[in-house]
């Protein structure tokens, strides 16, 4: 029985790494014999504590969790890049050969599509106007509507009652019915859409380039920022931290947070127009595409490349999944590749192909082992074992949650709503000791106050003319401009000696400031007269 | 070909019946939850906002009392009831939770003081009042009659029960120890102040009890000793004080300087405040309550009401969720402790979500938001006013003491513990413990006897230019007896009245020596009236050197003539040759001066 117990203390130890949180346990013990404030040493030491058994219980209730993630392996010569949904179909359960399924929708492809953040509805829009929404997992129909106009992207709200749509034009939600919502004229001609869900952020970026936050919550326009950069057709966010990444058509992809006019971080990462951006939701790696051939994958904790690969088209459309299964849409093929960030892979895990269609958008569901693609012919979705998150958490996001959780979960995500200004880079930024030198610190204070007393800025007196206004003046003005008689003419004359005695006068008093009155008495009288 | 897909089955993760709760599966792993810090943070701001918003911590009014409530006595075991005193002479009885009097007397001919209640005989109460008699009260038993009814020889000012014996204090112009079945005082106690404002029990240490005296003193006694325990001088007057209820050894005095101050009663050090052994509440002449807590040195709440006058009493209820309060307007007013608490019972997911909202606040109370809504409380105008007031005043202090340390030699002026400064002076066990030594005095009015001595020595600069044309011409040691400092200056003085005497040789006239004369006798006159305005004395050496009827500067043999007489006794005679005014000295043997007879010497800086 002991013996167990050390085994279970092992395997939790290995664990409780992953449960630190980056800001804590940082202090060693020889800082702390180095704090000389008995009161703030026991505080330290208390909330180190604290911190440190909250991750020891949190690593120990990995044991409760029930489920376990989902593998493909194969023996021999045998590859599991050339299993096909096929074979897979005939060696799942029962439950999960629903997963695999075509809607051929041929008439208004291409298609895109969106997942909710618990997986459980699936948003379609094709390129000619077809929007519908449903249950995938329960094949219930929400919603299916036709715009009669272009589609180009659409994207679930905060839950699966609102879906965002950039059609030809305008922006417009949706709800779960069906009917319009909204529409939002301040985004136009939008090609791709992303929403955060902890900021009720819906974010969208277009042909003109501008790339546009609106508050879904509260209807407010956040942030217009102009990229300068042209078109865009490829954006997604970092989950991890709420950063927008645009791929540019010069090869440029850039971090926005809606709190600055300029970009965070503008790398280059192709030579040729950024085709797809990925990012994995730990917030670590990136993959971008473009249409030099490329596939690149980046480390966005120091901005470098950590692997490339070359593929025989663009790739279209990118995607990562929960467990970090990074999936390739080219032409009419879906490659999905498994540890890619760590290692350069030779060979893929999966591939998948959509036989006479051009995949336009992919996207992994989360809490399964699904993929889901949009194409010409319209949408698929096959299993990848392996890249779904098998443990979900109830209170974060539930495929199995009622009306009434739901409900309690929108009151309750609106109440800890994050305010757009917190958008940064590092989001465990909040509580932290800034540890910058004094010098620097006092720098930006100074700074801070001169642009506060800038901000409010001495009294610049307006030009308002006061007292200028003379009868003269006015006669002038009110009579017809073209009219010249002898009245007018002598008007003129005064006012023409009138400006002249100011001009001499403060001439005169030019002169006057030359000589320091208070030490005139000392000056030399010869020299002066 | 192994293969495993993510297969959940839905009965897992739902309830079976509406009935059953929901199934949560929790999964902690920090990639699951993003933004947590920020998500946590908006969490805290939001608790702390609703923590203000539901701040309503005014419960009720026990109005009844016609005149104000002067002071008021928990029961040591009844949780609900309440004994106040008016200044009317009036007793009241109330149960709290019916807000309601139970019992009324009007027991005392003018103001009562102070009233307690017996711990361990269930409905027996005590009050003092200023009309020298201290009465024993029982509702049970004898009504509307005092049980029992002791005369005092003076006006007491308060009155406590030892925690179990049945013994009480009483403080006046002493402090008394009474037995409750002696008419007379078993003992009494006093040491130095003659008025008594307080008298409180330990309720821990049963035995020792704590006064505060009108002469800035606080004094500790020991029934068990005959001697006072310690005594402790203050800066200011202490008001009232409190013994800590969970460590015996803490108690607090109120002070008028503003401040509360904690001491510990063994070292006598200066630490912060505490009755229910967390926190503490004080009354104020400004009409507000406010709450402390016991480790703190701000206040962490404050109430007022429009109505509310003057405090004069304030009281925890005995589980310390509640503040009483009696004022000078005559109603006693019952607060929540803590002002957005809800009142009433919670079921255990209300009480588990209040908990972590305390928490929260807790985590993130450094960060500014935070900070300044949790610390924001709108006082009234004259409070406002009044708190800035003293900030200024504080702060010049600190400059002035600044300013001094810069001028001043180093060392000279030290820096003094903020814990100390209000102590004056510390005797324990009669051994003095603490107290500023007694330094040489320096002199005092520095400023105007330097003014004082200029003035002199002018009146003679000018008296001696009007002389300057007579042959004859004054020595110095003619008035030398009075300092070194004085002579010399005089020799100085002298350098310019060469000067001066060219220039006034070139143009002699009468009329300006007439004039510089009475510009002699005019800085004589300011300078005694600069004496008297001040109370500053004038030595005789200095005095006899004026002229009492015209005020100018007596110069033997230029201004006056001296002669010395034999009868009727020995004497010299000075008479002013300005105004013919004559005054005799004696000069007969062992002939002292008032100011030089040894008895009579108590200040030495004299001009």
């Amino acid at each position: 029985m002991t013996k167990e117990l050390d085994i279970i203390d092992k395997t939790v130890a290995k664990k409780i790494p992953k449960y630190v949180r980056p800001t804590e346990g940082k202090l060693g013990s020889k800082q702390f014999k180095k704090i000389k404030d008995k009161k703030l040493k026991g505080k330290l030491e208390r909330i180190e504590k604290v911190s440190k058994e909250a991750a020891n219980k949190a690593a120990r209730s990995e044991l409760l969790l029930t489920e376990e993630p989902g593998y493909l392996e194969v023996e021999g010569i045998e590859k599991t890049f050339n299993i096909t949904q096929k074979q897979l179909k005939d060696n799942v359960d029962e439950d999960s050969t629903k997963k695999i399924f075509d809607l051929k929708l041929t008439n208004f492809g291409p298609y895109s599509l969106d997942y909710t953040r618990n997986g459980r509805h699936m948003v379609i829009g094709g390129q000619k106007g077809h929007i519908s929404s449903f249950d995938w997992v329960g094949n219930k129909l929400n919603c299916e509507i036709y715009v009669k106009e272009t589609v180009r992207d659409v994207k679930w709200l905060h839950n699966e009652l609102f879906f965002a749509v950039a059609q030809k034009k305008y922006v417009f939600i949706y709800d779960h019915n069906g009917l319009e919502v909204h529409r939002l004229k301040k985004h136009i001609e939008v090609n791709k859409l992303e929403f955060l869900p902890y900021h009720f952020l819906l974010a969208s970026v277009g042909n003109s380039g501008w790339l546009k936050y609106q508050d879904t919550s509260t209807g407010q326009l956040v942030a217009e920022l102009r990229t300068k950069l042209g078109c865009c057709n490829a954006m997604a966010q970092n989950p991890w931290n709420a950063i927008m990444h645009l791929g540019h058509s010069n090869g440029t992809v850039t971090l926005w947070s809606p709190n600055m006019s300029t970009p965070l971080v503008k790398m280059l990462t192709h030579k040729g127009p950024v085709k797809a951006v990925a990012v994995d939701h730990t917030g670590k790696y990136m993959a971008t595409s473009g249409l030099d051939g490329q596939l690149k994958l980046w480390d966005i904790r120091t901005y470098k490349p950590l692997q490339q690969y070359y593929t025989r088209s663009p790739a279209s459309s990118l995607t990562i999944s929960q467990l970090g299964l990074l999936g390739v849409g080219w032409g009419p093929h879906v490659t999905i590749w498994k540890d890619a960030f760590l290692k350069k892979q030779q060979s893929p895990y999966m591939n998948h192909l959509q036989a006479g269609t051009q995949v336009r958008d992919i996207q992994f569901c989360p809490f399964d082992d699904a993929l889901g693609l949009g194409h010409s012919d319209g949408v698929s979705s096959i299993i990848i074992p392996g890249s779904g998150e098998p443990n979900l958490d109830s209170l974060e996001a539930n495929p199995y949650q009622s009306k009434k959780q739901r409900q309690e979960a929108e009151v309750h995500s609106l109440l800890d709503k994050v305010q757009p200004e917190m958008i940064v880079l590092d989001p465990t930024f909040i509580g932290k000791v800034d540890r910058a030198s004094k010098d620097l610190l006092k720098k930006e204070l100074k700074e801070e106050q001169e642009a506060q007393l800038a901000g409010k800025g001495k009294l610049v007196p307006k030009n308002k003319m006061r007292g200028k206004s003379s009868s003269l003046k006015r006669y002038l003005r009110k009579k017809q401009k073209n009219v010249i008689d002898e009245q007018k003419l002598m008007i003129q004359q005064r006012l023409e000696q009138e400006r002249e005695a100011r001009k001499k006068r403060t001439v005169d008093d030019n002169e006057d400031k030359d000589r320091p009155k208070a030490l005139e008495r000392f000056s030399n009288k010869k020299r002066k007269s | 070909m192994k293969v495993k897909v993510l297969s959940r089955a839905a009965s897992e993760y739902t309830r079976e019946t509406p009935q059953d709760i929901h199934k949560i599966k929790r999964n902690y792993d920090p990639t699951l939850h993003p933004l947590e810090k920020a998500r946590e943070y908006t969490r805290a701001l939001n608790a702390v906002k609703l923590e203000r918003m539901f701040a309503k911590p005014f419960v009720g009014a026990l109005s009844g009392h016609s005149d104000g409530v002067y002071c008021m006595a928990k029961h040591p075991k009844k949780l609900t009831t309440i004994v106040t005193g008016s200044g009317d002479g009036e007793l009241r009885l109330w149960d709290l939770s019916n807000r309601d009097t139970i019992w009324k007397v009007v027991g005392h001919k003018s103001i009562v003081k102070g009233v307690c209640c017996s711990p361990t005989k269930g409905n027996l109460y005590f009050s003092c009042g200023t009309d020298k008699t201290v009465k024993i009260w029982s509702p049970d038993l004898s009504g509307q009659d005092p049980l029992s009814t002791y005369i005092g020889k003076f006006a007491f000012s308060a009155i406590d029960h030892h925690r179990h014996d049945p013994i009480f204090a009483t403080s006046g112009s002493q402090v008394d120890i009474w037995d409750e079945n002696r008419s007379d005082p078993i003992k009494t106690l006093s040491w130095g102040a003659d008025t008594i404002n307080t008298v409180r029990f330990n309720q821990i240490e049963t035995n020792i009890l704590g006064s505060c005296g009108t002469d800035r003193t606080i004094i500790l006694y020991d029934l068990r000793m005959n001697s006072p325990l310690a005594k402790l001088v203050l800066q200011m007057r202490t008001n009232a004080i409190a013994w800590n209820p969970m460590e015996a050894f803490n108690f607090t005095a109120a002070n008028e300087d503003h401040n509360c101050y904690t001491f510990d009663m063994r070292k006598m050090d200066y630490l912060d405040y505490s009755p229910t052994g967390e926190e503490i509440v004080t009354g104020a002449y400004d009409r507000t309550l406010r709450i402390y807590s016991s480790r703190q040195g701000h206040s962490r709440d404050i109430y007022h009401t429009k109505r509310m006058q003057r405090i004069f009493c304030v009281k925890f209820s005995m589980d310390s969720k509640f503040v009483l309060s009696g004022s000078d307007d005559g109603s006693i007013r019952l607060w929540k402790a803590k002002a957005s608490e809800k009142l009433g019972p919670k079921d255990y997911r209300e009480r588990a979500h209040l908990e972590y909202q305390e928490k929260l606040i807790d985590r993130y109370k450094y960060l500014p938001e935070i900070r300044r809504i949790a610390k924001h409380r709108n006082v009234p105008k004259a409070i406002k006013s009044a708190q800035n007031t003293k900030r200024i005043m504080l702060q010049s202090q600190r400059q002035k003491e600044d300013n001094l340390r810069r001028h001043s030699k180093k060392g000279t002026v030290p820096y003094q513990a903020e814990r100390k400064k209000p102590i004056v002076d510390l005797t324990f066990h009669g051994k003095r413990r603490m107290g500023k030594k007694k330094e040489p005095r320096l002199v005092q009015h520095r400023e105007i006897y330097q003014r004082m001595n200029f003035l002199y020595q002018a009146a003679t600069l000018m008296t001696t230019i009007t002389s300057i044309k007579k042959p004859k011409q004054q020595q110095p040691s003619t008035y030398s007896s009075n300092s070194l400092t004085q002579s010399s200056s005089v020799q100085q003085e002298q350098v310019p009245s060469t000067k001066s005497k060219t220039r006034i040789t070139t143009t002699p006239s009468n009329s300006n020596t007439n004039n510089l004369a009475s510009l002699g006798r005019f800085y004589v006159n300011t300078m005694k009236t600069i004496g008297k305005k001040q109370v500053l004395r004038i030595d005789p050496s200095i005095k006899r050197t004026l002229c009492k009827r015209c005020e100018s500067i007596l110069l033997p043999g230029v201004t006056s003539r001296v002669r010395i007489k034999s009868r009727p006794e020995p004497c010299y005679q000075v008479l002013c040759t300005e105004c013919n005014a004559s005054k005799n000295y004696p000069t007969r043997k062992g002939y002292q001066l008032f100011s030089e007879k040894p008895e009579n010497i108590f200040r030495s800086n004299e001009l």
